[in-house]
């Protein structure tokens, strides 16, 4: 057959004339496809006309409700201005403590829960507690325990993060092949060969993944740690969103997620560099049972 | 004289489900015997526990009851005197294929030096010179196969036990390797038991092919096969090649149906 | 004289006889030995932070009795069904629509991607301000709170669906509605099912985080009120119920997913 293979998104394809070939256009096979078909073209269509939308929407909302483009553009250069950016990389840093933490005892606990089947067995009902319990609701303990000081946004970090970071090493150890575990053991393989030759190398890629989704969870707990106690820059959007400056505030937003997918794709890079054999683990891997 | 023994041995599993226990018989008195320096082969069809006989002369999992022996010592762990080669090369895909050939060696304490030598050698062996420091994410399905013949040959065992090698690979490159494992058994000349559903691949690998039944597996037959080495393409087209098929292929079906 | 089969290291999980009551027993016996150590260290006289597991159950009960507890769970459901079931309309239907849509891959699904990856609490000052403390501000708050991870969910599993079935289907002359409802949809079902489930345990840890920092109600409530008083017990008791009841959407939603995906690949 000279057709072209079916794929899913032809099934929205517009129907053609009969008559004419499937897939084909008119001039070099393939090369030109219809302005309208092209990605950029749709992007720029459909994102332009969400901008306007917007646009609109803003101006008949007013700005009590809602910033027009104009106002979020003038309030990166206001936020910049009176130190937004640096309160923004200070909460990062503050952050980084009670994440570096979450991955110092939630990795080696991930792994030795993923390497028995006793542990995981015991536990798992205990991690799976926590995947489910909103942690702001454990917040105003954790404020008894800690103050509301540096030291509770660092426990409050923690929390966030930790459970990505145990669950995802704990199902990578569970993915590495059977059958090249049972291979090492053919070949004479001890326990300890095992483990630093098979399990630490399998399973680094997921200890990587398991970082970057812990770091996403790690972010939302600072940020809610800021806002419930107003400090950093949960102070500053606070203050910006009562006083209605929503275009400081959008501009602020977007510096904190810009930061905050800067060190994701940081954290990528370095799973690429690490295990280049490994897609992204982390997508096939999800938490709680 | 014999190197490998297998005396009348058994195989029981014991499933639970939920409260339910069941007990499958996979193998049912199974004897053979393999001498120094013979290639023999063991065809079945799937499920017949051929690869539970495997496992165990590797030192894997033990017989139920009956004895494997190894140069008159029963087999009880896996060991150096073993190499395996399985159906999916296993490779370890973090490391290039070099690394993934002196696996084998690092595990059981072979000196850097010798390792470098024997894993070049054996790379070279079977036709992967130039590719050592590839991985196997970028190899095809019969190259990794080559690297995990590598990585068995490299430990030297005294006997090399082939787990349907070729079984995962497509129609062509398996005739392509069985020929490649024909001439590096030449080179070599070591002990070798070859697991397959292939009656063809058994027929022109092996010195003597030995028939086991269905579920629960017995040998039912044990044929000498008469071609001389070293075997070309040839032999495939002779007339009693296509007939030792035919008889191995009925005996193959035959065994099935008598023992259900 | 067959032999049993010994206790074998063959790396499968066959447990021995027994092994399975075994590991049974210590899962009770780690619970009984955290519960104890949560009720010494409680009693201990110097300490403040934690109150001791009976002192906690005697609060929950008193919850209980007053129907307060039960009128928070009450209160925090009903917003979570409202959320959830606006998130998993949007969810799926967007999902599937990205699924299927080159356009919607190429225009929409970015933009889906990139709000799945930013932190939804940035926004609860905005939608506090914008659209309200009460229930309409929770009711958003929840949706955003899971609506991304359900079109995540659903159109990767939509991607998914082999090509080859949609050939098979389209050999077959098969009219486009035909395609989605035969071939398409329960292709997806089991990923569409899945997004739907961590959507519930999405919803609900939005909902209490939307009844403590929007404004306090039902769950959130109780355990405000329970910190700001340092009534320990009352403050332990209400977390043990925010966890007792995600666990139980959790279970209803893993039950509902076994059935649907029973229903849809028996067939």
């Amino acid at each position: 057959m000279a057709e072209p293979v079916a794929t899913l998104p032809e099934l929205a394809a517009p129907r053609r004339r009969p008559g004419a070939a499937p897939g084909a256009s008119p001039g070099r096979a393939g090369r030109r496809r219809p302005l309208r078909r092209r990605v950029w073209f749709q992007r720029l269509v459909t994102w332009g006309g969400l901008l306007v939308a917007w646009q609109v929407f803003a101006s008949v909302v007013g700005p009590y409700y809602f910033p027009d483009l104009g106002s979020i553009a003038v309030g990166f250069v206001e936020v910049v201005h009176a130190g937004g950016v640096q309160l923004v990389l200070d909460s990062f840093r503050q952050m980084l403590l009670g994440f570096g933490l979450a991955v110092a005892i939630g990795v080696p606990l991930g792994l030795l829960i993923g390497s028995s089947w006793v542990l995981d067995f015991l536990l798992r009902p205990y991690v799976n507690v926590l995947f489910v319990t909103s942690l702001s609701a454990v917040i105003p303990l954790i404020i008894l325990f800690f103050g509301t000081g540096f030291q509770f946004r660092v426990a409050v970090v923690f929390l966030f993060a930790v459970f990505y970071v145990i669950i995802t090493p704990a199902n990578g150890v569970r993915a590495i092949e059977s059958g090249i575990v049972d291979m090492g053991r053919s070949f004479g393989a001890g326990p300890w060969k095992r483990f630093v030759a098979i399990t630490m190398p399998g399973t680094m890629p997921f200890i990587v993944s398991g970082m970057r989704l812990g770091l996403g969870q790690a972010v939302q707990g600072m940020i809610i740690a800021e806002l419930w106690v107003t400090v950093g820059s949960g102070q500053r959007l606070e203050n910006l969103s009562q006083n209605r400056e929503l275009g400081q505030f959008f501009a602020m937003a977007a510096i904190i997620v810009l930061v905050g997918t800067v060190l994701g794709q940081l954290v990528l890079w370095v799973q690429r560099r690490i295990s280049p054999w490994a897609g992204d683990a982390a997508a096939a891997i999800e938490g709680g049972s | 004289m014999s190197m490998l023994t297998i005396e009348d041995v058994t195989k029981t599993y014991t499933t639970r489900r939920g409260r339910s226990t069941s007990r499958t018989l996979a193998l049912d008195g199974v004897s053979l015997s393999v001498a120094q320096g013979e290639f023999v082969a063991i065809i079945g069809a799937s499920g017949c526990g051929k690869s539970t006989l495997l496992r165990m002369i590797d030192g894997l999992t033990r017989p139920s009851s009956g004895k494997v022996l190894l140069h008159g010592k029963e087999v009880t762990a896996p060991g150096r005197d073993r190499g395996v080669v399985f159906q999916h090369a296993h490779l370890l895909p973090w490391r290039t294929v070099y690394d993934n050939v002196a696996f084998g060696l690092e595990c059981q304490g072979v000196p850097k030096a010798e390792r470098d030598e024997r894993s070049r050698r054996y790379l070279d062996l079977v036709g992967l010179r130039g590719f050592e420091k590839h991985f196997p994410g970028q190899l095809s399905g019969g190259m990794q196969q080559r690297v995990g013949l590598a990585r068995a040959f490299a430990i030297e065992p005294e006997i090399l036990l082939l787990d349907e090698p070729f079984g995962a690979l497509d129609a062509q490159t398996r005739l392509t390797m069985q020929t490649e494992l024909a001439r590096i058994w030449l080179v070599e000349k070591r002990t070798a038991l070859l697991i397959t559903h292939d009656i063809e691949e058994a027929l022109f690998l092996a010195d003597r092919v030995f028939v086991m039944s269905r579920r629960p597996g017995r040998i039912v037959e044990v044929i000498e096969v008469p071609f001389s080495r070293p075997r070309g393409d040839d032999v495939r087209a002779d007339a009693e090649f296509a007939r030792l098929k035919l008889h191995l292929w009925e005996s193959l079906r035959d065994g099935a149906v008598s023992d259900g | 004289m067959v032999a049993v089969d010994p206790d074998v290291r063959v790396g499968s999980r066959r447990l021995r006889v027994g092994r399975r009551q075994l590991l049974w027993g210590l899962r009770l016996v780690l619970l009984g030995a955290l519960l104890g150590l949560w009720q010494w260290y409680g009693s201990q006289p110097d300490v403040f932070t934690i109150a001791p597991f009976t002192t906690v159950m005697r609060s929950f009960w008193d919850g209980i009795i007053s129907g307060e507890f039960l009128g928070a769970v009450a209160g925090t459901l009903a917003s979570v069904a409202i959320g959830y079931a606006i998130a998993a309309v949007v969810g799926v239907g967007l999902g599937v629509w990205i699924g299927v849509s080159r356009y919607a891959q190429n225009t929409i699904e970015p933009l889906s991607s990139a709000l799945y990856a930013t932190p939804v609490s940035l926004f609860i000052p905005v939608i506090a301000v914008v659209f309200g403390l009460e229930l309409g501000g929770r009711v958003i708050l929840i949706v955003l709170w899971c609506v991304f991870e359900i079109v995540v969910t659903t159109s990767g599993g939509v991607k998914e669906v082999s090509a080859s079935l949609i050939d098979v289907a389209k050999s077959f002359d098969a009219p486009r509605r035909v395609l989605y409802r035969k071939v398409v949809l329960p292709a997806a079902m089991p990923h569409i099912v899945l997004g739907l489930r961590l959507g519930v345990a999405r919803a609900m840890r939005g909902a209490v985080t939307a009844e403590l920092m929007l404004s306090a109600a039902n769950l959130g409530l109780i355990v405000l009120v329970a910190g700001s008083r340092f009534d320990v017990p009352r403050l332990l008791a209400g977390i043990l119920l925010t966890m007792l009841l995600g666990l139980a959407l959790m279970s209803a939603a893993s039950l509902v997913e076994r059935r649907v995906l029973a229903h849809y690949l028996v067939r």
